[in-house]
């Protein structure tokens, strides 16, 4: 179909594309590292305005180039290109392997009567096999559904939720502030894996590539807050002690409908790990494009994601998962991916530049 | 004969030649008519199709005329007086190659060829059995026009062009068909229609090879180039000629096929599925009350069967206990699982409904009520399904009503769906769901998003999915299709 080889996304799909994968982490695994609400909110607020900072580079270049991080590289030297690619690919397939195997864990642990973990696997990855393999324009407005579907469901939760807010969370008599904020900024940095894919897919964006970064940047903010200070507000402590405060607020809701919207909490739950999964698949199927210089087609393009999906399911199967799913990586491999390595090809591409004029 | 022998052969001077040479083409097909006769002295024919042609119409315009003619020596004077001194008919033409003259002979045309000319000259005198412009079987509407294409083109055209007073409306009349040689005509807006689009249609019409175009549906897969790959149609049918002139004005193509009462409209949007004609004849609150309507019932007709066996057989505590306890005591007295019984109530429900659209209208009622009645009712009473999903089945095939235009798409999506819910409950739900969206949002026919305005969104005419906005916006400004054309960067 002419419509898969058409890249193309607008700013806001962009941003919602990226939301909805930020959405699927933080229903996945969203617990208030520090003791204390208010903290972690001031936190995930100081870690936005990081990431637009980190952001900056990457949106410079592709708005002034037209172009994707990845293609610019290419441009600039043949061995740069490779580099990047290679980088980013790495990246993905580490992003595919978790986020699979953490879904399918989840599913289990919550949800065991629905589905075993491998079926599931099975079905989740498929269906982003095939959302996967059509444009990021075909990515986007799926995305802009979902997320809709997801506001209207978390909208219904928030409003249903309000019974006695509990206020006790909200305060700043903390020992150590300093620490516990940079505890909280660094629990909250790494849970944005999809910062990676938003830089990768930037050269899509048909507009303004800060207003997406921008859009996304503030959006997420926004639902953030908004939910765990919810959260926060109706759980009261119990909201410390999860590690899924957004699952559990379903519990203390005024409407007996949506007390049993476990099953709803699950299938929007399903959606977004779809999506999410089908844009890493997206952006790890077009780096094995560029690596091989599109001489990868169709089955082939695919074949490299083999690795994380055999290793996922080996340790699914062995029931090996729970020291990853709750892992801590280390926030610099987010750092690398999506400011250094823009950064340096700027600043190579300046480079080239001058030696040429 | 070579198989381009009768494209290329052209008229003989010879009548005699000319008229053997004929028959042998036709090869003495029973139904070709020859009448030889001299007029002034010059020897000419005059060749028909059997019961093509109106006999009476051949009296008055082809044989008093013919008759009457005096004084001609010369064949080129007979040929003169056919073509430029007298009006016999409203189409006269003139042939040279055998190809051409069979073309219009079977198109209803009588032939006058004249000894020692190597034209012959075509008149249109059509008097074959036709139906009348009835009432649409498909798309009735309470207001709106009761008016409705048949299989005439000619016609068809006609009734589209007494509603479009306006020299910008084109017809583009093609031949589809290397045996049937079947009239295709291409309509639009030259103002509104995208010149693009206009081409690409146009040229996709060309490509079509097949032997015969008998109805609008062999021409389709041509027209929609993801025929294959979507569960959609980006291109939608329609009987009405109002519709037709509603979606010309918003610039689309429209594309009518000879032998077929339905004309193509492309490229078509999902929301426009949800509209009718009688929607610009209400109110605007009650035309976005029946959409909205219309969405929830789609939704429903799709959904509600499968999210019944997932919440039932996998989600027990979405319920709340009465419930929950009257649908146990229902299902416990049927003998067959749940699954089982919604897929067989699903699937002899769409045996009923083809059964009853297939038969003479006035058997297909007691085939509703045999089936739908007396069968459902037995079946009730004799405990072998319970009557909860009896009313979700109901629903479900009331609201697949409510739609007409997406009849096929959602009897396969419920049964999808169905599948979905009884094996994985809601995640299996949510994973279709996903693969179906996908599907939906990868159509771009023609560079049109089938989710337009909605997605992309457009903000200037998303509104218009929800709610039919009133005439004074309309015409303040109109839109058409092309404003949602997505630019392919590729």
């Amino acid at each position: 179909m002419k419509q898969i080889m058409n890249n193309t996304l607008s700013p806001l799909q962009l941003a919602v594309l990226m939301l909805c994968a930020r959405c699927f982490s933080m229903m996945t695994y969203f617990p208030f590292t520090g003791s204390n609400a208010l903290v972690f909110m001031i936190a995930i607020a100081i870690s936005a305005a990081l990431q637009g900072i980190l952001l900056i580079p990457a949106a410079v270049l592709c708005s002034r180039r037209g172009k994707g991080l990845c293609e610019i590289a290419f441009c600039t030297s043949r061995a740069l290109g490779l580099l990047v690619s290679g980088a980013f690919l790495l990246y993905f397939i580490w992003d595919i392997f978790i986020t699979t195997g953490t879904f399918a864990y989840f599913m289990d642990s919550y949800f065991s009567n629905q589905i075993a973990r491998l079926p599931a696997v099975i079905c989740a990855g498929g269906a982003a096999l095939y959302l996967g393999g059509m444009s990021s324009s075909v990515l986007g407005k799926c995305a802009g559904i979902f997320f809709c579907i997801f506001a209207f469901f978390a909208g219904i939760l928030v409003l249903s939720a309000i019974t006695y807010p509990d206020t006790a969370n909200f305060h700043l008599a903390q020992r150590d502030i300093p620490n516990a904020l940079a505890n909280d900024i660094k629990g909250e940095f790494i849970r944005n894996r999809e910062l990676v894919m938003l830089v990768f897919l930037l050269g899509d964006v048909k507009g303004s590539k800060p207003k997406s970064v921008f859009c996304y940047l503030a959006l997420k903010l926004v639902i953030l807050e908004v939910l765990l200070g919810f959260a926060a507000l109706v759980l009261g402590e119990f909201a410390l002690a999860t590690d899924t405060p957004f699952f559990y607020l379903s519990c203390l809701s005024n409407s007996s409908v949506v007390e049993r919207y476990d099953a709803g909490f699950m299938s929007v739950w399903t959606v977004l790990a779809v999506v999410r999964l089908a844009a890493v698949l997206h952006c790890c199927a077009r780096c094995v494009r560029l690596l091989t210089g599109g001489r990868a087609k169709g089955a082939a393009v695919y074949a490299v994601q083999i690795i994380p999906a055999a290793a996922t399911l080996y340790l699914l199967s062995k029931r090996r998962w729970k020291g990853l799913a709750y892992l801590n990586e280390s926030p610099w491999l987010l750092v690398c991916a999506v400011g250094l390595i823009p950064l340096a090809v700027m600043l190579v591409k300046k480079r080239r530049g001058k030696v040429e004029d | 004969m070579r198989p381009d022998y009768f494209k290329t052969t052209l008229l003989r001077a010879n009548i005699n030649d000319s008229l053997d040479e004929l028959r042998r083409l036709c090869g003495d097909t029973a139904d070709l008519n020859v009448m030889e006769v001299t007029v002034c002295s010059v020897k000419c024919a005059v060749v028909t199709i059997e019961g093509l042609v109106s006999t009476s119409a051949m009296a008055d315009l082809v044989f008093q005329p013919l008759m009457e003619l005096k004084f001609c020596t010369e064949p080129r004077e007979i040929f003169d007086f056919l073509t430029q001194k007298s009006l016999l008919s409203t189409q006269r033409l003139t042939v040279n190659s055998y190809a051409e003259l069979v073309r219009f002979l079977f198109s209803g045309f009588c032939a006058v060829l004249i000894d020692g000319f190597t034209k012959a000259v075509v008149f249109g005198v059509q008097g074959f059995e036709k139906r009348s412009i009835t009432t649409p079987d498909s798309e009735q509407t309470v207001r709106g026009a009761q008016d409705s294409f048949n299989e005439i083109i000619r016609n068809n055209l006609a009734l589209v062009r007494l509603r479009m007073k306006t020299p910008q409306l084109r017809f583009e009349m093609l031949q589809c068909g290397k045996l049937s040689q079947t009239d295709v005509c291409i309509m639009y807006l030259a103002d509104r229609a995208d010149a693009k689009m206009v081409q690409q249609v146009r040229a996709r019409l060309k490509e079509i090879q097949l032997d015969t175009v008998l109805s609008s549906g062999y021409v389709e897969p041509f027209v929609d180039k993801a025929y294959r790959k979507s569960f959609f149609s980006s291109v939608m049918t329609t009987q009405r000629p109002d519709m037709t002139c509603l979606r010309l004005n918003e610039g689309r193509i429209c594309v009518l096929v000879d032998g077929s009462p339905f004309c193509l409209v492309c490229p078509s949007l999902f929301i426009d599925s949800f509209q009718t004609m009688d929607d610009y004849c209400t109110k605007p609150y009650y035309a976005t009350f029946i959409r909205w309507l219309k969405y929830f019932a789609f939704l429903l007709a799709v959904g509600l069967p499968g999210l019944y066996l997932a919440l039932v057989m996998f989600h027990p505590e979405a319920f709340t206990l009465k419930l929950l306890l009257n649908l146990y005591v229902s299902e416990e007295a049927t003998p067959f699982p749940l699954a089982v019984e919604m897929t067989l109530l699903v699937i002899m429900f769409e045996i009923m409904r083809e059964a009853g659209i297939r038969l003479p209208k006035s058997v297909g009622g007691a085939v509703s009520i045999v089936g739908g009645l007396i069968v459902g009712d037995a079946a009730v009473k004799s405990g072998l399904i319970s009557v909860p999903l009896l009313i979700v089945v109901g629903i479900t095939a009331t609201s697949a009503f409510v739609i007409p235009q997406l009849d096929q798409q959602i009897s396969v999506l419920r049964l999808v769906f169905i599948l979905a819910g009884s094996t994985a409950g809601l995640f299996g739900i949510a994973v279709c769901s996903v693969l179906f969206t996908a599907n939906v949002c990868a159509m771009n026919e023609m560079s049109v998003s089938y989710l337009a305005p909605v997605l992309p969104f457009d903000k200037a005419r998303a509104g218009s999915a929800l709610f039919r906005r009133s005439f004074y916006t309309y015409a303040a400004k109109q839109e058409t299709v092309g404003d949602n054309c997505e630019t392919n960067n590729e």
